[in-house]
C-alpha cells in the first residue's frame, strides 16, 4: 500500500513539471439532436494529439487545445465520430445524432467525481430529482422504494414524519449501524435516529424519524446508490453499508435569471387498520344474584342499572342488542346532563374507532432562483412544508432554504459552495407500538368495542380533569389501564425542534489542464430539541422530558486529481487525498421525578423531587488518507484501484491505524472490433472488484468507567458498567467481491444489468452477550463473520417507441439476499437483539439474522399439532419449546415501473413487493386475546358463532391430534381422555371462543401470531402534463401532475387487516410489530413552472 | 503558476502529516461522561439497593417468589400463577444478582488490592469493607442456589472465565459457609463506630450487627443443608448467642425514602408503574382468617377458629355492595385461568385503593430477620415452644401489632410441633416470599398450599355450579426450583450442560442437592 502511495504522489509531484506550449482554450456544449437536451459523458479530443475530455452532466466541455489544432473530434460509445473544424473559434457546440444518449450517462461516484458510468467496474444506480420530488413524500428515503435493486426500504405511511429503515445489500453488522452513509454534495449527513430501546423493539415510544429525513426532496436533482464496497472504498470504514449520494440542483448551465416554483398538496387517509368485530360489546359477561343479562347492576338513586365492566380493558361483554339499555362510561358525571344517568342502546357504536382519524392534508411550496454566467452561477431556493397529520394534534413544519453557488475568479481558481439550513417543527407525532400514549395499540389491542369516539371527544370535565371510559368502577373514574384517546393526543403529546445546517465551502485549483487541486470544509450540524409530556391525571405518572441533541461534524478535505491521456489509447485519472473527520455529539435535558407539582406547566423545574439531568458527550476524529487511480483503454477496459489507511481515535494505541484497499475493472466488449456496429448487441460490458474496507467503533469502548446513578438521599450510588469494555478492540474488515454484466440489445430498446455480490464482514466490534456470571452480561470482542451474498437483476425495456407519439418505458428491479450468520463469538450461539411479551429476535450461528423466536407447538414426527386431552384442558394447543421461526428480512425484493409519455403528458405506474419475511404481530396476539378482532366473533363450522356455548355448537375446533409429551420430551398419542393409543386421533374438542383467544397468549404464541410481510404493493400512480410554451406566454415548463401512492396491497394477513410494511423506528431491531399505526392511502396535486 | 505549485505542495504535505497525527487520540477518547474512579462505600448503596429493587419488584418479586409461595396471586393474567414464568424476567433477576455480586466483589478487590486499599479505606476499614460486602454476596448466593440449584460460584465474577462452571451445590454450600465463618473473623469490634463511614443503608456502618447478620444467615444456610451436613449447623450453635440476632433492633432492613427515584419496589409496582396485577391469596387469607380449605378434602388449618392479627396488615374486609362476600376476608383463589381471574379479583383486596403498609413508599424490606431466628431456634431445639411463641410475637411486632392482639393470639393458637412452627414461620415470612418456598420446599408446611390439580374455586359457569382447577402450564406439581435462564444455555453452554449432568433435567420438578432424599 505504502507503494501505491508514493506512486501517486510521484505523478502529482512530477507532472507539475510539464509545461505544454502555448494553448487556446475552447468550451462548448454538446446536444442531442432528438431533444435537445446536453449529452454528457461524451468525449472531445483534438484530432491528432492525446489532448481531450469529456462533457460533464451538463454536456459543457473546456479543452484547452494547442494553437496549431484545426479539428476536434467529438465521438460518443456506439455511435460514429463527428470532426469539427475549429476555425479559430474559441466556444464550439456540437449537435450530435444520437439515439443512444441514455446510455452514456455521467454519474456521481465517491468523493463527488462525476464519471461515465460506462467506466466504472462496480453497479450503481440513480434516480433522478424529478421522481422524488412529485411523490409528496416528505422522507426523501420513501420516494426510493422499489426503485433500486438492492435497495431495501421500509416506511410506515402511518408514521407521520417518522423513520424509513434502509438496508443496502443486507445486514452486515451484528450489532452495528447498518445504515448508509449518505452524502449530500459532498457532505456526510448523519442518519441517526433517536428513540429509546422501547421504540425499537414496538414496546412504544415516539419515533421522530431518521435523520437523513432532513434532506429536501424539492432540492434533489439526483440520487446515485453506491451498493458496493468498491464503490464506496474511499469514504472508509461508515461507507461498509453503501452510499447514498445525493446531488442537489445547481445553477449550472444557466445564462441570465430563471425562477422556478413549485406547489404541492397531499391527502392521506386511512387505507388498512385491523378489522374489528362488531358483534359483541366490551368488558366480561356477568353472572349471579347482581347481574342482568351479562351486564353488572348497580342501584343509583332508586333506580337499577346495567353497567358495563368498563375496567375490563376487553371485549368479551354481552352480544349487542338495541333492546338491552346500558349506562355508557359518559353516564356518570353530573355536569354532563345529556348523559348523566342516561340509558343508552347496546350497539356497535355510530362512529367508530376509525372515526379518530382525520384526512391528512401536507403541502409543500417552494420556489428557486437560478442564476449564471461566465463568472459563476448559483441556485437558491427556499421550501416550506407543513403537514398537518391525520391523527388529532399532529403537525410538522419545515422550512428548508438551500444554496448552491460556483463563482470562477481565474481560469485557475474557482469556489464553491452548498448551504442548507432546516428547520423542522413537530407537535404530536403519534406514539406508535405498545405504548401507553399510543391510543392506536389501545383499540386494536385493550379496548371496548362499544365505545363511539364521537363522545370519547369529550374527554375533559370542566375542572379540565380526565374523563376516559376505562374507569376503575361505575363510582370511580380513575383510570385503570386506559387513557381516554383523546387525552392521550391533546394532553399527552411530544414536541420537537430541529435546525440543521449543512454544506460546504471550497476552492479547486485548475493547475494544468490534467490536475486539479481541490479543497472543502464540510460541515454538518444540528440541534434537535425533543420533549415528551404526561398530563397530571394521566393514568401513568405525570412527567415531562426534554433532549436536547447537538450533534457536530466537520470534514476536512483536500485532493488532487489528475485527468489525462497518456497515449492515445490509454487514459489516466488519478486521485491523492486526505480528510480529518472531528465529531461530537452533546445530549443533555433531563426529566421529571415523582410527577409534575402543577398542571399543565412543562418544566424540569415543576418537578416533585428534583428533576434528573441530563448531560452526555462525545467526541471522535479520523484522520485519513486516500487515493485512486484508473487506467484506461480506448474507451474499452478500465482499472480502477483505490486504498485509504485511517487513524481513529476510537481505537487504542496499536490497533488504531488500518489500511484497506480495492480493486475494480470493467471491460466494454462491444467495443471490440468484430462487435461494433452490430445490430443486435447494442452496448456490453462485465464488470469485476474486490474491496476491503476496515472500520472503527464508537469512542469509550476501550476503558472501564462507573455509572453514576441517582442518590439514595444522601448516599451517592455508582455500579460497574454492565458491558465490559476492552483495550485491546481491533479494527473490523469486511470483504467483498462483485462481478456483473450489462447488455444492451436492439439500439438500446432491451437492456440488462446482472450483478452477483459477495461480502463478508468479520471480527466485527460486538457487544457479545455474556454470561452474567462472569460478572457482566456483555463484553466488548472482535468476532463473527457475516457473509452477504446474492444477485440483482436490473431489465429494462421500451415496448413502444414514439408509437404514433407514445412511449413506454418499463423497467424491472429484482434483489436476491441471501445473509448469514456464519460466526457470532466463540462458544456463543445466538445473541438476542431484544424481546417483547415472549417473542425474541436474535442473531443466530447458521441463520438469517434476524430470527424471530417464539414459543411453537408440539409437534408429532407427520408435522400434526398435539392437542392436550383429558381434564378440562381438552382441545388445546400444547405448549411447545422457544424455537426459531423465521427471520423479518425478506428473500428477494422487486419492483416494476412503468413510464409512458405521450404528447406532454407522462405517467408513471409502480408496483414493489417484497417476498420470505416474517413478523411478529402484537396486534394479532393480544386483539384476540381481548376479544376486539373480527376474527374473534367469527363463525365456525356449525354456523355458530365461535363465542356462542361449547354445548350449543359454539366453540372453536384446533387443528391436531390428541396427545402428550412424555419424561422424555416425546410425543406420545392419547384419545380425547387422555388414555394412551397407538395411532393418532384427530381432535374433535370445540373449546370456548375466550380460551381460544387467550392461547394465543399462552400457547404456541409464536406460530399464532408470525405472519409473512410478504406483499404485492401498488406503490405509485402518478400522471404530468406539460402544457406547451405556446400556451404558457412568459411561464414555461408548466407542469401539472397528479399521483397516488399505497393503492393496493395484496398480502395483508389473515385476521389483522395490517399493512405488512411497517416500521416502528429504523435500525436493526424489527420484525416485533408492537401496535403499528394504521397504512395511509395518500393521493397529491403538485404543480411546477420556471420563468 | 509558481504560487500555484508552491501552494500545492505545501498542501500535499499538510494533508499527509496531518492525517497520520494521533497525538490527541488518547485525550479525545477518555470518557467524559463517566468517572474511572469510584468510593468503595458508594457500590456499597448501590449493591444494598438494587437487590431489593430487583427481589422484590412486580416481576421477580411479584411475578415469581410472591407466587412460588402463594402470597400473593394475579389478579389478571395468571401464567405465572400457573408456573409458566416469562423468560425475561428469569434471566434478568439472575443477571442482575451476578452483577451485584461482581459489584461487591470490586469492593473486596479494592479493599484487597495493594495499590487502591489506602483510597478504599476512606469508606471504612478495609477488612470490614470485605466482610460486609461477603456477606451480602453470600445472601444473595444463598437465595440463587435454593433457586436454582447448582450455580457457578468458585469461578464466577471472573470476566476472563467466559464459562465458568456450574458448581454443585453442596460445594456452594461450603464455599459460602467458610466465606461467612472467614467474614466473621475479619471484623473488628474494638474498632471505633461507625464502623463503617459511607454507603451502608442496612445498619448504618454498625459492624457489631453486620457480625449478627454474617452469623445468622450462616444459621439460615446450616440448618437448610442439615440434612446433608449436619456439622454445618452443630457448628455454627456453637457460637454464643450473643453472635446472632438478639431482637427485631438486629434485623437487616433496608428502608426505602418517600421520594422519587427511591421509593420501594411495591410501591413503584402499583403506584409508579401502575400495575394494579397482584392481590393476596386465598391460601394465605384462609389461613389467617382461621378457616380450612372447603374445597380440598383434609386440607386442614392448623389455626383454624384463630383470627391472626396480621390479617388486618395484609388484607381488609370487602366491602363490594350488597355482594356475598360482604364483610369477609376474601383472597384471591391461586391457580386459576384468565378468564375467571380477571372477573373474581373485584372481590378481592385492591391495594390501589387500600394500600397496606408494604404498600408504602418507605416500607423497610427485610434482608433478614429476628423472627426466622426464633422458628429456627424453636426447630433446633426440638420444635420448642418459648422460641415458637417468641418468632410469633417478633413477627407480629414487626408487622404493628399491638401487645394485646399478640397475647391474645399466642394464647389461643396450639402448641409448637413440626407443623405449626413451620406455618407459623411461612407467615413470618410475608414478604421475604422465596424463603417461604425454600421452607415449603424443605419441609412441606403449610399444608394448605394449593397443589396443582386441586379445587381453586368453585363458582357458576353458565349458569353450573362448576369447581374450577388449578391447571398447571408446566413441571407437575410446586415447582421444587426455578428453571436456569434460557441466555445461559447459549452463553455457556458448558457450564449449563454439567450443571445438568451432575444436577439433573433443567426442569421446574427437578430437586435440587438439599431437597433431594
Amino acid at each position: 500500500m505504502k507503494r501505491l502511495c508514493v506512486f501517486l504522489a510521484l505523478i502529482a509531484f512530477v507532472g507539475v513539471n510539464f509545461l505544454h506550449a502555448q494553448t487556446v482554450q475552447i468550451t462548448g456544449t454538446v446536444t442531442s439532436a432528438e431533444d435537445g437536451m446536453p449529452i454528457p459523458g461524451a468525449s472531445v479530443q483534438v484530432k491528432g494529439t492525446t489532448i481531450g475530455t469529456s462533457t460533464d452532466a451538463d454536456g459543457k466541455y473546456s479543452l484547452g487545445v494547442p494553437q496549431t489544432a484545426t479539428t476536434l473530434i467529438f465521438s460518443f460509445v456506439g455511435i460514429a465520430t463527428t470532426e469539427v473544424e475549429i476555425a479559430g473559434r474559441t466556444v464550439i457546440d456540437v449537435v450530435l445524432e444520437s439515439e443512444f444518449v441514455t446510455l452514456e450517462e455521467i454519474v456521481v461516484t465517491a468523493l463527488g467525481i462525476s464519471r461515465e458510468k460506462k467506466a466504472l467496474g462496480y453497479s450503481i444506480q440513480e434516480v433522478q430529482g424529478d421522481d422524488i420530488k412529485q411523490v409528496g413524500q416528505t422522507n426523501v428515503l420513501n420516494s426510493l422504494t422499489g426503485k433500486i435493486a438492492g435497495v431495501q426500504i421500509t416506511g410506515s405511511s402511518g408514521n407521520t414524519g417518522g423513520s424509513a429503515n434502509i438496508i443496502i445489500r443486507g445486514i452486515a453488522s451484528v450489532t452495528g449501524n447498518n445504515s448508509p452513509l449518505f452524502i449530500v454534495d459532498g457532505v456526510a449527513i448523519d442518519n441517526s435516529s433517536y428513540h429509546s430501546a422501547d421504540a425499537a423493539r414496538g414496546a412504544g415510544g415516539v419515533d421522530f424519524g431518521n435523520m437523513a429525513q432532513d434532506i429536501n426532496p424539492d432540492d434533489v436533482e439526483s440520487i446515485s446508490v453506491l451498493k458496493g464496497a468498491a464503490a464506496s472504498a474511499l469514504y472508509g470504514s461508515r461507507a461498509l453499508n453503501g452510499v447514498v449520494l445525493i446531488t442537489t440542483k445547481k445553477g449550472k448551465g444557466q445564462k441570465g435569471l430563471g425562477v422556478t416554483f413549485n406547489s404541492g398538496v397531499t391527502f392521506e387517509n386511512v387505507a388498512y387498520s385491523p378489522a374489528h368485530q362488531k358483534v359483541y360489546g366490551g368488558g366480561s359477561i356477568a353472572s349471579g344474584a347482581t347481574s342482568l343479562d351479562g351486564f353488572a347492576t348497580a342501584e343509583i338513586n332508586g333506580t337499577i342499572y346495567r353497567i358495563p365492566d368498563f375496567a375490563l380493558d376487553e371485549s368479551w361483554g354481552p352480544k349487542y342488542d338495541p333492546n338491552l339499555l346500558v349506562l355508557a362510561w359518559n353516564s356518570f358525571d353530573e355536569w354532563d346532563t345529556k348523559n348523566y344517568l342516561v340509558p343508552k342502546p347496546w350497539v356497535y357504536p355510530d362512529n367508530n374507532h376509525l372515526s379518530m382519524f382525520d384526512t391528512g392534508i401536507s403541502y409543500t411550496n417552494s420556489v428557486a432562483v437560478v442564476g449564471g454566467n461566465e463568472m459563476g452561477d448559483f441556485r437558491l431556493s427556499y421550501t416550506n412544508m407543513s403537514i398537518d397529520g391525520y391523527t388529532p394534534n399532529n403537525n410538522i413544519t419545515r422550512n428548508a432554504v438551500n444554496f448552491n453557488g460556483t463563482g470562477k475568479f481565474s481560469k485557475y481558481l474557482e469556489a464553491f459552495t452548498t448551504f442548507n439550513y432546516v428547520r423542522t417543527w413537530g407537535k404530536g407525532r403519534p406514539e406508535h407500538g405498545y405504548g401507553d400514549h399510543n391510543p392506536v395499540m389501545r383499540m386494536n389491542q385493550w379496548g371496548q368495542n362499544q365505545l363511539d369516539y364521537k363522545e370519547m371527544s369529550e374527554y375533559k370535565n370542566p375542572d379540565g380533569t380526565q374523563r376516559t371510559w376505562n374507569r376503575t368502577s361505575w363510582s370511580n373514574p380513575t383510570p385503570v389501564y386506559s387513557d381516554n384517546p383523546y387525552w392521550s393526543y391533546f394532553e399527552n403529546y411530544p414536541e420537537d425542534l430541529r435546525n440543521r445546517v449543512y454544506g460546504n465551502i471550497g476552492f479547486t485549483l485548475n493547475l494544468f489542464s490534467w490536475l486539479k487541486f481541490r479543497t472543502r470544509i464540510n460541515m454538518d450540524h444540528y440541534n434537535f430539541n425533543a420533549e415528551t409530556r404526561v398530563a397530571v391525571g394521566s393514568q401513568a405518572e405525570s412527567g415531562y422530558t426534554i433532549n436536547q441533541r447537538v450533534r457536530t461534524e466537520m470534514n476536512y478535505e483536500g485532493m488532487f486529481l489528475v485527468d489525462r491521456n497518456i497515449t492515445d489509447d490509454i487514459t489516466l485519472n488519478a486521485m491523492l487525498g486526505a480528510n480529518r473527520m472531528e465529531y461530537g455529539y452533546s445530549r443533555t435535558g433531563g426529566y421529571t421525578q415523582g410527577g409534575l407539582l402543577l398542571s399543565n406547566w412543562y418544566h424540569l423545574s415543576n418537578s416533585v423531587v428534583t428533576a434528573v439531568p441530563y448531560y452526555y458527550l462525545e467526541n471522535k476524529r479520523v484522520n485519513s488518507t486516500f487515493g485512486s487511480l484508473t487506467l484506461g483503454y480506448r474507451s474499452m477496459v478500465y482499472v480502477d484501484a483505490t486504498f485509504r489507511t485511517d487513524w481513529t481515535s476510537a481505537l487504542g494505541e496499536g490497533n488504531n491505524q488500518y489500511s484497506y484497499p480495492s480493486i475494480t475493472t470493467s471491460f466494454i466488449f462491444s467495443e471490440l472490433g468484430a462487435l461494433k456496429g452490430n445490430n443486435i448487441l447494442s452496448f456490453g460490458k462485465v464488470r469485476l472488484n474486490y474491496a476491503e474496507v476496515g472500520g472503527d467503533t464508537d469512542p469509550y469502548r476501550t476503558a472501564i468507567a462507573y455509572n453514576s446513578n441517582s442518590n439514595f438521599g444522601s448516599n451517592p450510588n455508582y455500579s460497574l458498567p454492565e458491558t465490559l469494555n476492552n483495550p485491546t478492540l481491533r479494527p473490523e474488515r469486511s470483504y467483498s467481491y462483485e462481478a456483473g454484466i450489462e447488455l444492451m440489445f436492439l439500439q438500446n430498446r432491451i437492456g440488462l444489468d446482472f450483478t452477483y455480490y459477495n461480502t463478508e464482514t468479520e471480527d466485527q466490534i460486538i457487544d457479545v452477550a455474556t454470561s452474567a456470571t462472569t460478572g457482566y452480561t456483555r463484553q466488548l470482542i472482535n468476532a463473527g463473520l457475516v457473509v452477504n451474498k446474492g444477485f440483482e437483476v436490473l431489465l429494462s425495456g421500451t415496448p413502444l417507441k414514439n408509437w404514433n407519439g407514445l412511449t413506454w418505458d418499463i423497467t424491472l428491479n429484482y434483489a436476491k439476499n441471501d445473509n448469514m450468520i456464519v460466526e457470532l463469538a466463540p462458544d456463543v450461539e445466538t445473541y438476542r437483539l431484544t424481546s417483547l411479551f415472549g417473542a425474541e429476535i436474535h442473531a443466530e450461528e447458521g441463520q438469517k439474522y434476524g430470527t424471530i423466536r417464539a414459543f411453537d407447538f408440539v409437534y408429532d414426527d407427520k408435522g400434526n399439532r398435539i392437542i392436550q386431552a383429558g381434564g378440562t384442558n381438552t382441545g388445546r394447543y400444547l405448549n411447545g419449546p422457544m424455537t426459531s421461526l423465521g427471520s423479518y428480512l425478506p428473500d428477494w425484493n422487486a419492483g416494476i415501473v412503468n413510464t409512458f409519455s405521450y404528447k406532454g403528458v407522462d405517467m408513471m405506474v409502480q408496483v414493489d413487493m417484497q417476498k420470505g419475511g416474517k413478523a411478529f404481530s402484537l396486534t394479532h396476539m393480544w386483539g384476540t386475546y381481548s376479544g376486539i378482532l373480527e376474527r374473534t366473533a367469527e363463525t365456525n363450522e356449525n354456523g355458530m358463532n365461535i363465542r356462542d356455548d361449547v354445548a350449543s355448537g359454539g366453540g372453536v375446533l384446533n387443528t391436531g391430534v390428541y396427545g402428550r409429551l412424555d419424561s422424555d420430551g416425546n410425543v406420545v398419542y392419547t384419545d380425547a381422555e387422555g388414555n394412551d393409543v397407538a395411532n393418532p386421533i384427530a381432535n374433535t374438542t370445540y373449546i370456548g371462543a375466550e380460551t381460544w383467544a387467550a392461547d394465543h397468549y399462552s400457547r404456541a404464541r409464536g406460530p399464532q401470531n408470525i405472519f409473512a410481510t410478504d406483499y404485492i404493493k401498488l406503490r405509485e400512480i402518478r400522471i404530468g402534463y406539460t402544457i406547451p410554451s405556446k400556451f404558457t406566454g412568459p411561464v414555461s415548463n408548466v407542469k401539472l401532475s397528479a399521483f397516488g401512492r399505497n393503492l393496493a396491497i395484496w398480502g395483508r394477513a389473515d385476521g389483522v387487516d395490517w399493512d405488512p410494511e411497517y416500521v416502528h423506528t429504523a435500525g436493526n431491531i424489527q420484525g416485533i410489530e408492537g401496535g403499528a399505526l394504521p397504512s395511509l392511502r395518500t393521493f397529491g396535486l403538485n404543480l411546477s413552472l420556471n420563468f | 503558476m509558481k504560487t500555484l505549485k508552491r501552494l500545492a505542495f505545501i498542501s500535499s504535505l499538510v494533508m499527509l502529516l496531518v492525517a497520520g497525527c494521533t497525538k490527541d487520540f488518547e485525550e479525545i477518547n477518555t470518557d467524559p461522561n463517566r468517572s474511572v474512579v469510584v468510593e468503595t462505600g458508594y457500590l456499597l448503596t448501590y449493591s444494598e439497593k438494587v437487590l431489593m429493587d430487583w427481589l422484590r419488584d412486580e416481576w421477580f418479586g411479584g411475578r415469581v417468589n410472591q407466587l412460588l409461595a402463594q402470597h400473593w396471586s394475579q389478579r389478571n393474567y395468571s401464567d405465572e400463577d400457573r408456573y409458566l414464568f416469562r423468560t425475561a424476567v428469569n434471566n434478568s433477576a439472575w443477571s442482575i444478582f451476578y452483577r451485584t455480586m461482581m459489584n461487591l466483589q470490586r469492593i473486596i478487590d479494592l479493599n484487597s488490592n495493594e495499590s487502591t486499599r489506602v483510597q478504599a479505606s476512606s469508606s471504612g476499614p478495609n477488612d470490614h469493607q470485605i466482610a460486609v460486602a461477603t456477606i451480602l454476596q453470600v445472601w444473595i448466593m444463598s437465595i440463587m442456589t435454593d433457586s436454582w440449584g447448582d450455580v457457578p460460584y468458585s469461578e464466577a465474577l471472573n470476566p476472563s472465565i467466559l464459562q465458568p462452571k456450574y458448581d454443585k451445590q453442596e460445594d456452594v454450600y461450603a464455599l459460602m459457609i467458610q466465606k461467612l465463618i472467614d467474614a466473621n473473623s475479619k471484623i473488628d469490634l474494638t474498632l471505633p463506630a461507625p464502623n463503617l463511614t459511607k454507603g451502608d443503608l442496612i445498619y448504618n456502618g454498625n459492624m457489631e450487627k453486620w457480625k449478627k447478620f454474617g452469623n445468622t444467615l450462616r444459621l439460615r444456610i446450616a440448618l437448610r443443608a442439615y440434612h446433608k451436613v449436619p456439622a454445618y449447623l452443630n457448628d455454627v450453635l456453637t457460637l454464643p448467642a450473643s453472635s446472632f440476632f438478639e431482637s427485631n433492633a438486629d434485623n437487616a432492613i433496608i428502608e426505602y425514602l418517600p421520594d422519587s427515584p427511591n421509593q420501594g419496589p411495591v410501591y413503584i409496582a402499583f403506584f409508579v408503574s401502575a400495575r394494579n396485577d397482584f392481590t393476596i391469596t386465598k391460601t394465605l387469607t384462609e389461613i389467617l382468617a382461621g378457616r380450612n380449605d372447603t374445597l380440598n378434602v383434609g386440607k386442614n388449618n392448623p389455626f383454624a377458629g384463630v383470627v391472626d392479627p396480621r390479617i388486618d396488615v395484609w388484607s381488609y374486609p370487602n366491602e363490594d355492595g350488597t355482594g356475598p362476600y360482604l364483610g369477609q376476608y376474601v383472597g384471591m383463589p391461586y391457580g386459576m385461568e384468565d378468564t375467571y381471574t380477571k372477573a373474581f379479583a373485584k372481590h378481592c383486596p385492591d391495594y390501589t385503593v387500600h394500600p397496606s403498609v408494604v404498600h408504602e413508599p418507605d416500607f423497610g424490606y427485610t434482608y433478614m430477620d429476628y423472627a426466622e431466628y426464633c422458628f429456627i431456634m424453636s426447630e433446633v431445639n426440638g420444635w420448642n415452644q418459648a422460641w415458637y411463641e417468641a418468632g410469633i410475637r417478633a413477627s407480629m411486632e414487626f408487622w404493628g401489632v399491638a401487645t394485646a392482639d399478640i397475647d391474645a393470639y399466642i394464647a389461643a393458637v396450639p402448641a409448637a410441633n413440626e407443623e405449626n412452627v413451620m406455618t407459623q414461620k411461612y407467615l413470618a415470612f410475608y414478604m421475604q416470599p422465596e424463603q417461604a418456598w425454600f421452607e415449603y420446599r424443605r419441609k412441606g408446611y403449610p399444608l394448605m398450599l394449593l397443589n396443582p390439580g386441586e379445587i381453586s374455586h368453585r363458582q357458576l359457569v353458565e349458569g353450573v355450579m362448576t369447581d374450577i382447577m388449578f391447571n398447571q402450564l408446566e413441571g407437575e406439581g410446586i415447582p421444587r426450583r426455578l428453571q436456569y435462564p434460557i441466555e445461559e444455555s447459549g452463553v455457556n453452554p458448558t457450564g449449563y450442560e454439567g450443571a445438568i449432568a451432575n444436577q439433573g433435567a433443567d426442569l421446574l420438578t427437578t430437586r435440587v442437592w438439599w431437597d433431594k432424599p
